[in-house]
């Protein structure tokens, strides 16, 4: 039932394991504090939504967690590594189990979708033959649907197809842990509910794990098994959608109205 | 992907013209300097080389035919300067031409010019030696006519000397009651100082010369300055003038000569040297030895004559012998 | 260090907030410290550079991409200004030189003025707009687009994926387009002597190849390596460090096209001075 890659960390780790573990994360610039501890456990095929105002720090949060942001202090222990501490090559082995969705999904406008889907293997499978390749590139745009886009350039792609196009080029490494940062921010909600349909599909298919950090309450229904509430840089609430919805703190209901 | 090979073709034939042109420069650039090649390198020693530089070119006839290679020391007063010349033109040199130093129009580079001399000998070969000509120096060209002016100079201080002598000393005039007589001796007097003043503009030999006459016997000063003469000296003074007029029309040619020197006709040092023309000056001044020794034959005759040949006793008595 | 996030986006928030904050925590840096700062980084962006060149793996491919970018899509903007200018320094000159009468000088002292100093920095000054703007621009887009963001999470290092190659490009590119507008200015400057008198191609090519000299040639071409390489260097430092969202792609850009010109000119004067120094002329 697992397809995981047989050769990753993530395999390695049971269904219902911690991959990743943050505690009392901080982070500021400046005299901006943005993550003031924050604590987080996130299991093997769960999916947690991070709830938060913009400007609360969610996406800083989740940089943090690949090191594209530096954080101040606490621990960040993602499969049983610890992240601050990790050398550039160990760094990029690390990276290389983490999919990471853009909020612009960044793809590469100079390149094709192919050379778009074909950019992240040039560094970790170096071994591939093109043939590979190229049906690992169709592997990844049958999964999301779009399988004739191939030879298109990104600028010729629609809001939604470019979202997918991220979710597929994040796929095609076979990534255990899923970082999302607004994967439906920018999309009318037809195309967004499609959008976490194809996150939930991703996760039955490769059993991942993911972060989701949203403010769109109907993707984050859909697609979370547990929430965080953030708020002044710390955990205000976690629990499930339906938990979270009776709660009576004023900061975490504002959410469910 | 089609299009990718065909920029990575493009890119290739970019780079390779912008390199193809780079080393044709270079090379363009390096065979003018017969860097590339064949040559064949003779030398020439000069005393003087007159700021040429290794790279200037050099020219056979007027071709440019290769360039300087090297500039050495021999000794103190010789510099040996190496050319290396196309090997095309090796079979058109021969090794008696003359090499000369000499200027790209009138502000360009210097170059060394070989000149053939004709004949029949052998063209040149490597390592061979050139003839070479002393560089026309402007130096030395003011350093001479600097000695032509202290000649000049010297001359017309004589002269003076001489037309004072004439001027003051009236003995000759208060015995001369003939005005014409008198008249014509001045004229011969102007004539002959024109003519050291004209003639003084010439060479150092010029000088030499008018110091023989003024040393030698009958020489136009003696005569001039013999204030013991008496009678009728008419003829005597009729030839001095006769004399005096022909300095006076070569001077003008002197003179026209000498203006077309300015002019800048001919060098300077082709025209001190013209034989000819000190042929020329050389028979003036028997001219007026010719009319000195007339003088003194008249001379010699007044004072045999009755007339007179009381008149020379008693002024020989009066005046002791120089 | 200077792809410090945690600096730039503190920037950001303090520029976001700075209305609402005390004007002694808003006040922008004095010039001074900018200036230093800015050129501390560039010197450290240079030496990453440098550092990282040099390191396998190389991205060939990337680095042949760039060059046809830079060298070739040049091209053609290069060999018209190339051609313009060897047309009309000769057609600017002639008066002055008849006035002499030296009019025959004119192909050696059009092509020495040529070959030494106006095709390398009219050729550069090009390139400053040309490739120092698309490179500003294009790493400044891909840095607020969060593509640079992207490429370091998949484990490629964008400092080499894009920088190494752009600048390597450039760097190489540009001594061989000033050799093609050398030549095309020529065959300009060629244009210009005959429009009011006769010179034979012949005569022309010989008057030209006799004047110029190594020492006019290989110092200009060197200066063009480092006229590349300062492009390339402050075409992607503005755009490898740009903030401020879209606003400052627009600036990277300007600012890489300024400050390239500015550098070009400096180079030049350096190498000037160094040739003069060597004596070289």
């Amino acid at each position: 039932m697992e397809s995981d890659n047989g050769n990753s960390i993530y395999a390695k780790f049971a269904n219902g394991e911690p991959v990743l573990r943050v505690s009392g994360l901080k982070k500021s610039f400046g005299t901006h504090v943005v993550l003031d501890g924050f604590d987080l456990v996130l299991t093997k095929g769960e999916n947690i939504a991070v709830l938060g105002r913009s400007g609360s720090g969610k996406s800083v949060l989740i940089r943090c967690l690949v090191r594209l942001t530096e954080s101040d202090e606490g621990i960040i222990n993602m499969l049983g590594l610890d992240v601050p501490d990790l050398g550039q090559d160990a760094l990029d082995k690390l990276r290389a189990e983490i999919g990471f969705l853009f909020q612009s999904s960044a793809l590469y406008d100079s390149m094709t979708v192919r050379e778009n889907l074909e950019f992240p293997l040039r560094r970790h499978s170096k071994h591939l033959t093109q043939a590979e390749k190229d049906q690992m590139v169709q592997e990844a745009l049958d999964n999301v649907g779009l399988s004739d886009t191939a030879d298109l350039m990104p600028s010729e792609l629609s809001g939604g197809m470019r979202k997918r196009i991220g979710i597929a080029r994040t796929m095609i490494m076979n990534p255990g842990i899923m970082l999302y940062d607004e994967p439906t921010t920018g999309l009318d909600p037809v195309t967004g509910r499609g959008i976490g349909k194809l996150m939930l599909e991703m996760k039955k298919k490769y059993n991942t794990s993911s972060i989701i950090i949203s403010h769109d309450m109907g993707c984050v229904k859909q697609t979370a098994d547990r929430i965080v509430v953030l708020v002044n840089g710390r955990c205000r609430a976690l629990g499930t959608y339906a938990e979270l919805e009776k709660s009576e703190d004023p900061d975490v209901h504002s959410f469910f109205e | 992907m089609k299009k990718a090979t065909g920029n990575k073709i493009r890119l290739g034939l970019f780079v390779t013209g912008g390199i193809f042109l780079l080393m044709a420069a270079l090379y363009m650039i390096g065979s003018r300097r017969n860097i590339f090649s064949d040559t064949v390198k003779v030398t020439g020693d000069f005393y003087n080389v007159d700021g040429l530089m290794v790279g200037h070119n050099v020219r056979f006839c007027g071709i440019d035919v290769g360039t300087v290679d090297e500039i050495e020391f021999v000794n103190d007063s010789s510099v040996r300067v190496t050319m290396l010349i196309s090997q095309d033109m090796q079979k058109h040199i021969r090794s008696n031409a003359i090499a000369s130093i000499g200027t790209d129009g009138l502000m360009g580079n210097k170059l060394v010019s070989i000149s053939p001399r004709g004949g029949t000998a052998a063209y040149i070969k490597d390592n061979d030696a050139l003839e070479t000509l002393r560089p026309v120096e402007t130096g030395e060209m003011i350093r001479t006519l600097k000695v032509t002016n202290d000649n000049l100079a010297a001359i017309t201080d004589d002269l003076r000397t001489i037309t004072e002598k004439v001027n003051t000393r009236n003995t000759l005039w208060s015995l001369l009651l003939d005005t014409a007589v008198a008249e014509n001796v001045k004229q011969a007097i102007v004539d002959i100082r024109i003519t050291g003043r004209n003639s003084a503009v010439v060479t150092g030999d010029l000088s030499r010369i008018v110091n023989g006459i003024r040393e030698g016997k009958g020489s136009v000063g003696a005569i001039i300055s013999d204030t013991t003469l008496y009678g009728q000296v008419k003829q005597t003074i009729v030839d001095i003038k006769l004399a005096g007029e022909r300095t006076a029309i070569i001077t003008g040619n002197l003179d026209s000569l000498i203006g077309s020197v300015r002019k800048g006709e001919g060098s300077i040092g082709a025209l001190i040297m013209d034989t000819s023309f000190a042929h020329k000056i050389n028979k003036t001044l028997d001219n007026l030895e010719d009319g000195s020794d007339n003088f003194n034959q008249n001379m010699e005759a007044l004072k045999q004559s009755f007339l007179l040949r009381k008149y020379f006793r008693k002024q020989a008595k009066q005046q002791p012998p120089k | 260090m200077l792809i410090n996030k945690t600096g730039e986006i503190n920037h950001m928030y303090r520029e976001r907030y700075r209305l609402l904050l005390p004007n002694t925590m808003t006040k922008r840096p004095s010039i001074f410290k900018q200036w230093f700062e800015e050129t501390g980084n560039l010197s450290a962006f240079a030496g990453r550079y440098l550092r990282d060149s040099l390191r396998p793996p190389y991205d060939f491919g990337e680095l042949l991409r760039q060059a046809f970018e830079v060298g070739y899509r040049s091209l053609g903007l290069v060999a018209i200004t190339a051609f313009i200018m060897g047309l009309v320094i000769t057609i600017q000159s002639r008066p002055t030189l008849v006035e002499f009468g030296a009019e025959s000088w004119l192909p050696a002292m059009v092509s020495v003025s040529l070959v030494r100093e106006i095709v390398p920095v009219v050729t550069a000054l090009i390139c400053a707009g040309r490739v120092g703007s698309g490179i500003g621009a294009e790493l400044g887009s891909m840095k607020v687009t969060e593509q640079i963001d992207a490429m370091e999470v998949s484990g490629t290092n964008p400092f080499k994926y894009l920088v190494v190659s752009r600048i390597t490009a450039a760097t190489l590119m540009l001594p061989i387009l000033v050799v093609i507008a050398d030549a095309v200015s020529l065959w300009g400057a060629y244009i210009g002597v005959n429009i009011k008198g006769v010179v034979s191609y012949d005569l022309y090519v010989r008057q030209v190849f006799d004047t110029l000299e190594y020492s006019d040639v290989v110092p200009s071409i060197i200066k063009c390596v480092f006229f590349g390489f300062a492009i390339g260097l402050i075409g992607c430092f503005k755009g490898y460090t740009t903030t401020k969202g879209t606003e400052g792609v627009g600036m990277a850009a300007n600012a890489a096209v300024v400050v390239s010109s500015l550098v070009v000119f400096i180079i030049d004067l350096l190498a000037a001075q160094i040739t003069d120094l060597l004596n070289l002329n």
